[in-house]
């Protein structure tokens, strides 16, 4: 049964030719003021400048996998174009020549708090620390999106499958492990789960006359309740500033949003081939119960958001960072993922252990073909993006921060030699996050003070 | 920072200079303990070489406790060199002196309280209560994880992201359209069942009386169709349906795959039923189905595929709504005011305004503060709007405020760096948001206003008051569920179908619910909270005591059941519990026993190295090696048995439950072992063990649920100058049979709920 909403949105679409305006379609609701999922609004706009360029821009994207992998169903032999894939990568076979394989990049730094507990394993993916009195630092995701992330509707989205985990790990709580993303070094950008929400929150039509009508109402409320919180700022004492910056942030992002509406944005790019009414079908309302649909959903609504320029920037995690999900709708699989990857050697968990990593390997091979399969005028969306896709540990068992099992996917329009096993020094994972923050053009001195290094051996 | 630090200091009657920390403790520490707690290694997550001052030790009271124990009771030093009888003397004392002869009394130490930002849970019971209608908008909302004190109301652990904002916005709106739609005419909707859509290919059927409709007689068929629902609300269905073969029969509605409602039906002619569910606005898909878990046990074990027991027919439904089920609210905005007049809508939209914001605000307010929200309206207005729409935008405005979503407890102007009482205002709403997870209702205002509710046998009586009304429904929950972890049964720990396939979403439903109401039932009729250990009182439904084998309760209604069992009553033989401390396919003593010291004793195991391994799955039932025995052979590794030897064997204390907490004598055919030895006690069973916790252990379980309840009260991790208060609790409970209103009051009426302080928590400490 299809509701309303997409009825309505499939009649629009025919209406109007599909490949015409998307991306001016897709700015949100003034009236439900949607803004960045996960960034704080800055001033800083996209690198092309608005009508200047008709180029494709860059985007990225991270997939994140907990509880690590099986190193001898994952590691490769060989290096350079001429490896032999593994039994956990045999997925990606097909789409060998797009990806890169990387062995040596650790995850471990004591200084920087990241030590072998699922949490810090979890906070370094992306930000190179572990959590110390509730903190981390800023994440790659939001480092990019708040550099290229202005001329979007969303700076950045940020998705994941699974609610927080109860219970302490390590003396931090285990809900900590629940987000890769972190929007400053004490916000946490906790991920979207159910497919009907974020799919709704993305998608509203926001250039009709009643939208702009009820925005340009909703800019008195934002005027009002901005100025409380400043009011309200003034009298907190400095240990609760903190708390009304993030009021202030997300009600100016709301700001920018209602601003957009009422005064639209030229897009300074129009993806050429737009999705047809095909793509475009909202998910039932609610998380489905079964995993596989609800991971393919939320990869769904993902590649359709980067389609449409909807956001430059996109976050999945895979699952949550300590994942106890019961794996047995995998063929041959009987096991949750965290207690099958403790396997101790045992034949019977090594078993399922790489059954669910190739299984979580195959679902990524399916958002590269897609991303692959999206003409942008002569190049195709995964060669306009950077993909990372990787685990904080190598092994569950031992929580081995070393050698991790990276991915890197897409060819960063031309930054990036494809199709290879590259095996790097040993060295912190947070110089790839300096190196890939360079390719979006960053240009800080060093990345969360962990990545020094550039990785030339990419380019 | 400075003073309080001082403070603490001179009251633990030390001075770092010369506490010998130095000459004698540290050394001690580096050579003994650094081994597998230094740097390098931190065997248990914990790195001794961080604590480099008397005062790090003392502010880290607890785990240096621990390391007391540990130390003394020589578990430590688990291996190499161990210390000389003088040596280890030695560290004990200089341990005593520092943790333990402390003048308590001495130290006042409000803590902070990050700036509470309400909780999803909250946000929904605050709006159901400013509002008077229970419309879950907030649902949108994220779930939060738990945070440092291991509850979801820590208020460090609840950010603010665009998203989050925008979310609120949209909360705010679909709340207020649902309050607006409630004024205006109600929809009826009418659907004769053949017109409806029916899963199977069956051809609808004619009885008597003028009855003409499906019959739904196995699971697989769905009657449904998709339903235009004006506006988020509830709706009532009302259906006329008829048992074509057994009189009793049952009927399941989902709206979206969601169930809403069950009907059981018991008649032999056709006959009405109805039922009220929350709806929201748009297309929803409504279905209908034949559902045999919900029929008596004899009617469902009857059936067959020819006899079809529990057939229902149904002739048509009727929708009508929005409606709500509360009534009509006291605290009703009205959007469509008998005034005509420009200046007589103005002041309507003002008054109207005034009292939200101030219920909202949770406080008085000012003229100058209402004008501002008045502003809204008045801009609205004169672009046009009406005068529902533009009231509706500055309510909303009001709903999005940071006076409304956070609860802000700042002091009078020059207390920026101390400790300060609050006031009785902000009192209030410390009270509502631990014991109702809501705001304040209009006595707590009154006696707010009044400043009376700082008097502390008024706070008593509220206690007593607050606990009474439903709306502590909301804290029971989530304390319970948040302490005890078992929340996730059925959401995302969901045991394997096919090792457990008895277990269903409805079942995880009544476990929780019995482990909620038991609690309901110790607060109102004040007992003491021994009997969370163990009682002979606990809630069932028939699926539930089926599952334990009790007989004798029909019906999916939850009441109080009086046990002859003994092996359940208390937290440890409830299915919540054991579900949750269980794998997905069996049990697991290691997580039963980990869970019966960190919840029940508040010890605090340490996580197990890295690389130390979980057992297989399939533990146990490989033929060689019994669960137990594969345990016991890991034990034999001193470096395990450290720990293992205290958990182990009082998992295997309650292997008389199996995965999903069903009683049982044989696992795989052999006999279960549920003989343990813990402190020297051996035992077999969970009846022992009960009676084990509550002669021997009975001081930790009580000043662990003291700990587990301020915390949860404060919204903050305890720290060490929590202590006084907590030794206070402890000593009224003891004078109190451990009645658990005393806990409650004595909470309240502790020296940091009333308190605010603006020092950071860990400088405080020190």
């Amino acid at each position: 049964m299809k509701s309303a909403k997409t009825i309505s949105r499939r009649r629009m679409l025919r209406g109007l030719g599909v490949s015409m305006a998307l991306p001016k379609l897709e700015i949100m609701s003034a009236l439900t003021a949607t803004a960045a999922l996960g960034a704080t609004q800055t001033a800083s706009a996209s690198s092309s400048k608005p009508g200047q360029s008709s180029a494709a821009p860059m985007r990225f994207i991270s997939i994140f996998q907990p509880n690590g992998i099986y190193p001898k169903a994952w590691d490769v032999t060989g290096e350079g174009k001429n490896y032999e894939i593994s039994p956990t990568l045999k997925p990606l076979e097909p789409l060998r020549n797009d990806v890169n394989i990387l062995s040596g990049l650790d995850n471990y730094n004591i200084l920087a708090g990241v030590n072998g507990n699922h949490v810090s394993l979890t906070s370094a993916f992306l930000t190179g620390h572990g959590v110390k009195n509730r903190r981390a630092a800023i994440s790659l995701d939001q480092k990019i999106a708040k550099h290229i992330g202005g001329n979007t509707a969303f700076q950045s989205i940020v998705l994941g499958t699974e609610p927080p985990r109860q219970g302490m790990t390590g003396g931090n709580p285990i809900s900590m492990a629940g987000t890769v993303s972190w929007n400053s070094p004490t916000t946490r950008i906790n991920p979207e789960i159910n497919p009907r929400v974020v799919f709704d929150r993305l998608f509203r039509n926001n250039s009709s006359p009643e939208a702009k009508h009820q925005a340009s109402l909703q800019k008195s409320v934002v005027d009002i309740v901005l100025e409380d919180a400043k009011g309200l700022r003034r009298q907190a004492s400095t240990l609760d500033k903190h708390k009304l910056d993030e009021y202030l942030d997300s009600i100016r992002a709301v700001e920018l949003q209602i601003e957009r509406t009422i005064n639209p944005v030229e897009p300074d790019w129009i993806p050429p081939h737009g999705p047809t009414d095909a793509d475009f079908v909202a998910p039932a309302p609610g998380i489905p119960r079964d995993r596989a649909l609800h991971l393919r959903l939320m990869t769904d609504i993902m590649i359709l958001a980067l389609w449409t320029d909807t956001t430059r920037v996109a976050t999945l995690m895979n699952a949550h960072g300590f994942s106890r999900q019961n794996c047995s709708f995998i063929d041959g699989v009987t096991d949750n993922h965290h207690g099958m990857s403790h396997h101790k050697e045992l034949p019977k968990s090594v078993a399922n252990y790489t059954l669910t990593s190739t299984w979580y390997v195959a679902q990524f091979a399916y958002l590269l073909n897609r991303l692959k399969s999206i003409d942008e005028e002569g190049s195709s969306l995964l060669d306009n993006s950077i993909v990372l896709f990787g685990s904080g540990m190598k092994d569950g068992n031992g929580h081995i921060g070393n050698n991790l099992p990276i991915l890197l996917a897409g060819n960063g329009q031309g930054q990036i030699k494809t199709g290879r096993h590259i095996r790097v020094d040993s060295q912190p994972l947070a110089n790839l996050h300096f190196t890939i923050a360079q390719k979006f053009g960053i240009e800080d001195p060093d990345f969360n003070g962990v990545g020094t290094r550039t990785l030339s051996e990419l380019g | 920072l400075a003073t309080c630090a001082l403070f603490l200091s001179a009251a633990a009657n030390t001075l770092s200079a010369s506490d010998g920390f130095e000459e004698s403790f540290q050394p001690l520490v580096e050579k003994y303990c650094y081994r597998c707690h230094g740097g390098e290694r931190t065997r248990g997550g914990v790195d001794l070489t961080t604590y480099e001052t008397s005062d790090s030790v003392f502010e880290d009271r607890e785990l240096w406790l621990e390391a007391l124990w540990l130390i003394e009771n020589e578990e430590m030093p688990s291996k190499g060199e161990l210390p000389s009888l003088s040596e280890r003397k030695e560290m004990i004392d200089w341990l005593e002196s520092r943790l333990n002869e402390v003048d308590w009394s001495q130290i006042r130490e409000a803590g902070h309280v990050s700036l509470p930002r309400l909780t999803k849970n909250e946000y929904n019971n605050t709006i159901r209560d400013l509002l008077g209608l229970d419309i879950q908008s907030g649902n949108i909302l994220l779930e939060e994880g738990e945070g440092d004190s291991g509850f979801t109301t820590d208020r460090d652990n609840l950010f603010i992201t665009p998203a989050t904002m925008e979310k609120y916005f949209t909360a705010a709106d679909v709340a207020l359209e649902a309050v607006i739609a409630l004024q205006k005419p109600t929809i009826s909707i009418h659907l004769e069942s053949e017109e409806m859509f029916m899963t199977e290919s069956d051809q609808p059927e004619e009885y008597p009386d003028e009855f003409f409709g499906y019959n739904l007689n196995r699971g697989q068929m769905t009657l449904y169709d998709s339903i235009e629902f004006p506006a988020d609300g509830y709706y009532t269905l009302r259906m006329r349906v008829l048992p074509t073969v057994t009189s009793e029969s049952a009927l399941r509605v989902r709206l979206n795959n969601d169930v809403v409602g069950d009907l059981s039906i018991d008649s032999t002619e056709p006959t009405f039923v109805s039922l009220t569910f929350l709806a929201p606005k748009g297309y929803q898909q409504l279905a209908l189905n034949y559902e045999r878990s919900l029929l008596p046990h004899a009617i469902a074990k009857q059936y067959s595929r020819q006899n079809k027991t529990g057939s229902i027919a149904v002739d048509w439904l009727d929708i009508q709504g929005p409606l709500n089920p509360a009534g009509v609210s006291e605290h009703n905005i009205d959007f469509f005011p008998d005034v005509k007049s420009k200046r007589g809508t103005r002041k309507a939209a003002a008054r109207t305004l005034r009292r939200f914001a101030r219920r909202a605000f949770r406080r008085p307010i000012e003229n100058s503060e209402v004008n501002r929200y008045l502003a809204i309206y008045k801009s609205a207005r004169s672009n046009g709007e009406t005068y529902a729409s533009s009231l509706k935008l500055a309510l909303t405005g009001v709903m999005v405020s940071p006076h409304f979503l956070f609860r802000h407890e700042f002091g009078p102007d020059n207390t920026l760096a101390a400790d300060f009482a609050l006031n009785d205002f902000q009192i209030a709403s410390r009270l509502s948001y631990f014991l109702w997870m809501s705001m304040p209702d209009e006595e707590l205002f009154s006696l707010a206003k009044k400043g009376k509710l700082s008097h502390p046998d008024v706070l008593r009586a509220q206690v007593q008051r607050m606990v009474k009304d439903p709306k502590a429904t909301s804290f029971t929950n989530a304390f319970l569920s948040q302490w005890l972890d078992y929340d996730a049964i059925g959401v995302s720990v969901i045991p394997d179908k096919k090792v457990f396939p008895e277990f269903t979403p409805a079942l995880a439903i009544a476990m929780k619910d019995e482990t909620r109401l038991s609690f309901d039932h110790i607060i109102r009729h004040n007992q003491s909270l021994l009997s969370l250990i163990d009682t002979d009182t606990t809630y069932l439904n028939e699926q539930l005591a089926t599952h334990y084998g009790i007989d004798g309760v029909e019906g999916t209604e939850m009441r109080a059941v009086s046990l002859t069992d003994k092996q359940r009553g208390g937290l440890i033989g409830m299915g919540s519990v054991l579900t949750a401390t269980s794998t997905s396919t069996r049990t697991n003593p290691v997580v039963r026993g980990i869970w019966v010291l960190e919840k029940i004793l508040g010890d605090h195991i340490g996580d197990p190295p890295d690389d130390a391994g979980q057992l297989d799955e399939n533990a146990g039932t490989k033929e060689g090696l019994t669960l137990r025995e594969e345990l016991e052979s890991h034990r034999t590794n001193p470096e395990c048995g450290i720990c293992h030897d205290k958990i182990d064997p009082i998992g295997f204390g309650l292997e008389n439950f199996d995965g999903i907490g069903r009683f049982r004598t044989t696992d795989n055919g052999l006999p279960i072992d549920n003989r343990g030895e813990v402190d020297g006690f051996t035992f077999s069973g969970a009846i022992p063990l009960k009676g084990w916790l509550l002669s021997e252990r009975r001081d930790a379980f009580i000043e662990n649920v003291n700990k587990q309840m301020l915390s949860f009260a404060l919204g903050r991790k305890l720290e060490t100058f929590d202590q006084g208060p907590l030794l206070d609790i402890k000593a009224k409970l003891e004078n109190n049979e451990y009645k658990v209103l005393t806990l409650l009051e004595e909470v309240v009426l502790s020296y940091p709920f009333l308190h605010q302080g603006n020092t950071n928590n860990v400088q405080a400490s020190l």
